[in-house]
């Protein structure tokens, strides 16, 4: 087991490589003037696009320029973003527990929730409570996120005003942060809220996370919702089920402890890829609802070309998704005793 | 599609507004501040909050320049040398005096430091001439040079020699922010000494200790930023009184639709409208004000004619077919001036301004001193336009015919309009005549205007002084030369007879000769310059005059 996870561990930098040489090599396919336009910010700039080429080193071999992004990579410089006017890394830190905050607020509903839904439409299969969360699952996964996002601003903020437009905090709460007053311990604005004991400033942040929340819940429900459908129908269907139904134990065991445990590998790795998708469902749900995370930044530096910023986007991603696959299989294990790894 | 939403919006919105703070300004914006370091800032909302924070000698208010940390200056006979009388007690924000030195060590760092995309590089072009640090200019720009272009003198007034007389210093000298040099050395940044001079040359200093924590005379001072907000809060040592907002907030916002209903719920004072679609939405909404005509600043819209395109596609210099068009297309007066007569400029406002645009005499911008009212433009007229394509290319044109490229920018709505514009008029004009329109992505449009291979664009330029925006436009050693390739040595020595000549009052009629001659040679043509448009909450007071000066010392409850 130990083996495995050192061997999984091993193939991440491997990944991360692939991933940013990938990135790199596609930016090669600009010419690499209209790269470098993608540094200036006015006409009056286009004078000096040879300068920027040179100290930039557009002009290098796409071999040179990773190596050299590489270089300062390994040495703990992933470059300056310039679309957050700080280092890379920088932004990272600042960024990524707004988002980690967001993920998190947004994976226990959204677990539980689409598979309890997915496990009560398979065993209510054919009934109304089967056809209604179908059609919930369609419904959340044909509705575009903005459109969804768009229509709960409008409605909640505008109209209703019950919660709090944009942001992680509104400008009132924000300044305890800003001026020290409330620290920043873990990073994570409700908990460094509790910690300080401002009931008032957590509330503020619950408030504004309910919005995006709900947003990247219906994103990634849809999928979990139908996966846990079929994956527990194929169980309930099983020869085990039977024999247990047979051996007459009560319904709620037989649903609980084997048909749900069955399938729960399913389950597990559509959870699993949930976590991933959530970093892409944030590009979007952070930008609609000017959530601080890494996604909105990265959305920014993808528009604006800048190509440090994309990168340790990717990074940050890459080791997500390679993390996320890891904890699966290792979950595997204890849930299906004969998944072995050596 | 987000857009179809805000109409909705507003007619969903039915709960009362509640206002900021009377003494607090929340400014909604689309895209966040990133470095405010003055040296480097040239994005707009990098360039906003450091105009709050600091200061120059001079003040550029929309285009008349006004002593603000100094309190005069004397320009020398030969408009070389300008000594600066420095105003007294101005306090910086961490509470130490301004004296001579720092005024010093402000202009010699922003002639110092600085990457090739920066406001000091844009400086040092029109400063000296310099359009970077080659190693060429690194030989013989040393610190000895430097500093004995910029000194105090022993009355504690600066003195800043230049080779050459440069028309527009005062626009540069209004950028070059004064900062305090004892906290910038204290903070690891230049010493102001030869010793880390080759170590700052052309450095990017966008994130220096004082992008960090900034400090600076203005009438703002930085309180703390996070990814989403840029918090400011009056500075009570103000020289010139304390500000009637206190706190400032800039807070990015991408969404379009919740910047508006933020605006309209009173959660925001000042936000960033999408289009006029939205603004007309929000005539009416009683706790919004709009404003739909405010004037541009030094800022003008052109169409440039490009006299050699570089493009492989078309036709050698010389031939004519009806499919295509020669290289050197513009290169014939009399197809610029058919060309600037289809273009239909009431079609161009109504269609691409929605109605909010100045007619134009010039290419220079509308608030520019050198502007002259009584100069005509040519006109829209389809009569001249065929007149003029009968003339083209010794009468063959008309015979051949052409096939002209359009591009227009993804993204641009205005490209599309005068695309639209041209290949109407070009195709009713004669049966032969063609307009292939294809769409390029801004970047690759911007690349592509660089390389010239672009038939003609539309484009917006900026620039405070004359020569400036001229030079930049039409001189072949000018910024756009690739993309006009304009070799007109009359008109160069115009432009450089009153760039060298002092004063305003002596250079204005010889601008008034050099675009009536513009505008006779069609090089380019002027287009009706866009009205600025605004929401703002209904209290908040002074916005017109913001709109000209940028600081919001000027804004009230």
């Amino acid at each position: 087991m130990l083996s495995f996870v050192l061997r999984r561990l091993l193939a991440l930098p491997l990944i991360l490589l692939a991933v940013t040489f990938l990135i790199v090599l596609v930016m090669q396919l600009i010419p690499v003037e209209q790269r470098a336009v993608a540094y200036t910010t006015d006409l009056a700039q286009l004078g000096r696009i040879q300068e920027i080429i040179k100290t930039n080193h557009l002009d290098g071999s796409v071999f040179e320029q990773y190596w050299r992004w590489l270089g300062q990579a390994l040495g703990g410089n992933l470059g300056y973003s310039r679309t957050s006017g700080q280092p890379v890394l920088q932004t990272l830190l600042a960024r990524f527990p707004a988002t980690l905050e967001l993920a998190l607020f947004t994976l226990v509903p959204l677990i539980s929730l689409s598979v309890w839904m997915g496990s009560k439409a398979a065993v209510r299969r054919g009934r109304t409570a089967d056809a209604v969360i179908r059609v919930i699952a369609v419904v959340a996964y044909s509705t575009p996120s903005f459109v969804l996002g768009v229509w709960l601003l409008v409605i909640f903020y505008g109209a209703l005003n019950l919660l709090p437009g944009t942001g992680n905090l509104s400008n009132d709460s924000a300044i305890y942060f800003l001026t020290g007053e409330i620290k920043r311990v873990t990073g994570l604005t409700t908990i460094d809220a509790l910690l300080a004991g401002r009931l008032d400033v957590f509330w503020d942040a619950i408030k504004h996370l309910i919005m995006p929340v709900f947003t990247l819940m219906v994103v990634g429900s849809a999928g979990l919702i139908k996966g846990t459908r079929t994956s527990m129908l194929e169980a309930l269907n099983s020869d085990y089920i039977r024999t247990a139904r047979a051996k007459g134990i009560a319904e709620g065991v037989v649903i609980r402890k084997h048909a749900r445990r069955n399938a729960l590998l399913t389950i597990i790795t559509l959870a699993g890829l949930s976590v991933s998708g959530l970093l892409q469902g944030a590009v979007i749900a952070e930008t609609l609802f000017g959530y601080p995370g890494v996604g909105a930044w990265a959305a920014q530096a993808a528009a604006l070309g800048d190509l440090p910023g994309v990168l340790g986007f990717a990074l940050l991603a890459a080791t997500v998704v390679v993390l996320m696959n890891l904890a699966i299989d290792l979950a595997y294990t204890v849930i299906d005793p004969r998944v072995r790894y050596a | 599609m987000k857009r179809l939403f805000i109409p909705l919006t507003l007619a969903l919105i039915a709960s009362p507004a509640l206002a900021t703070p009377k003494d607090a300004l929340v400014y909604q914006i689309a895209s966040a501040t990133a470095s405010v370091e003055p040296v480097q800032a040239v994005v707009t909302y990098d360039v906003l909050p450091v105009q709050q924070m600091f200061e120059g000698l001079y003040l550029d208010n929309f285009g008349k320049y006004e002593p603000l940390l100094a309190t005069s200056s004397t320009l020398s006979k030969d408009g070389k040398t300008t000594t600066f009388n420095l105003r007294k007690n101005v306090k910086f924000h961490d509470g130490s005096t301004m004296n001579c030195a720092d005024a010093e060590y402000s202009m010699r760092r922003t002639l110092l430091v600085g990457s090739e995309t920066s406001l000091a590089s844009q400086i040092r072009a029109n400063m000296l001439n310099i359009s970077g640090f080659t190693p060429e200019v690194k030989k013989t720009y040393t610190f000895a040079k430097l500093s004995s272009m910029v000194k105090c003198n022993a009355a504690g007034q600066l003195v800043l020699t230049l080779d050459r007389n440069v028309p527009s210093l005062l626009d540069s000298i209004a950028q070059i922010y004064i900062v305090p040099m004892k906290a910038l050395v204290a903070g690891g940044d230049w010493s102001g000494t030869a010793k880390d001079f080759d170590a700052f040359i052309g450095k990017d200093v966008a994130n220096s200790t004082l992008a960090q924590k900034p400090i600076g005379t203005g009438a703002y001072q930085f309180v703390a930023r996070d990814p989403s907000r840029f918090v400011l809060k009056g500075f009570d040592g103000y020289w010139g009184g304390a500000p009637a907002l206190k706190n400032v907030i800039l807070q990015k916002v991408d969404s379009d639709t919740a910047r508006v209903l933020a605006l309209q719920k009173g959660d925001a004072d000042i936000a960033l409208i999408p289009d006029r679609d939205t603004l007309a939405k929000l005539k009416g909404v009683p706790s919004v004000k709009v404003y739909e005509d405010l004037p541009t600043q030094n800022l003008t819209s052109v169409l440039l004619f490009n006299q050699s395109i570089k493009d492989d596609k078309l036709l050698p210099a010389g031939q004519l077919a009806e499919n295509n068009i020669p290289a050197n297309f513009f290169s014939d007066i009399h197809v610029r001036k058919a060309f600037a007569a289809m273009f239909d400029t009431k079609t161009f406002v109504k269609d691409g301004l929605q109605g909010f645009g100045l007619a134009r005499n010039t290419s220079l911008p509308t608030n520019n001193w050198a502007d002259d009212k009584t100069l005509k433009p040519p006109a829209y007229n389809l009569k001249t336009a065929e007149a003029e394509m009968k003339l083209a290319f010794g009468g063959k044109l008309w015979a051949t015919g052409f096939t002209v490229p359009l591009s227009t920018f993804g993204g641009s709505g205005l490209s599309v309009v005068v695309a639209g514009i041209f290949k109407q008029n070009i195709e009713a004009l004669n049966p032969k005549f063609h307009a292939s329109v294809s769409t390029l992505e801004l970047s690759a449009a911007n690349a592509s205007l660089l390389g010239g291979k672009l038939a003609f664009s539309a484009l917006t330029w900026g620039g405070a002084d004359p020569d400036t925006n001229l030079r930049g436009l039409f001189s072949a050693t000018g910024i756009l030369a690739p993309a006009t390739n304009i070799k007109d040595p009359k008109m160069e020595q115009m432009m450089d007879t009153a760039r060298d000549t002092v004063g305003q009052n002596a250079r204005k009629p010889l601008y008034k000769t050099l675009m009536t001659y513009l505008n006779a040679q069609t090089y380019a043509v002027p287009l009706p310059q866009p009205l600025v448009f605004a929401a703002t909450v209904s209290s908040l007071k002074g916005y017109e005059n913001f709109n000209k000066t940028n600081l919001f010392k000027v804004l009230s409850k």
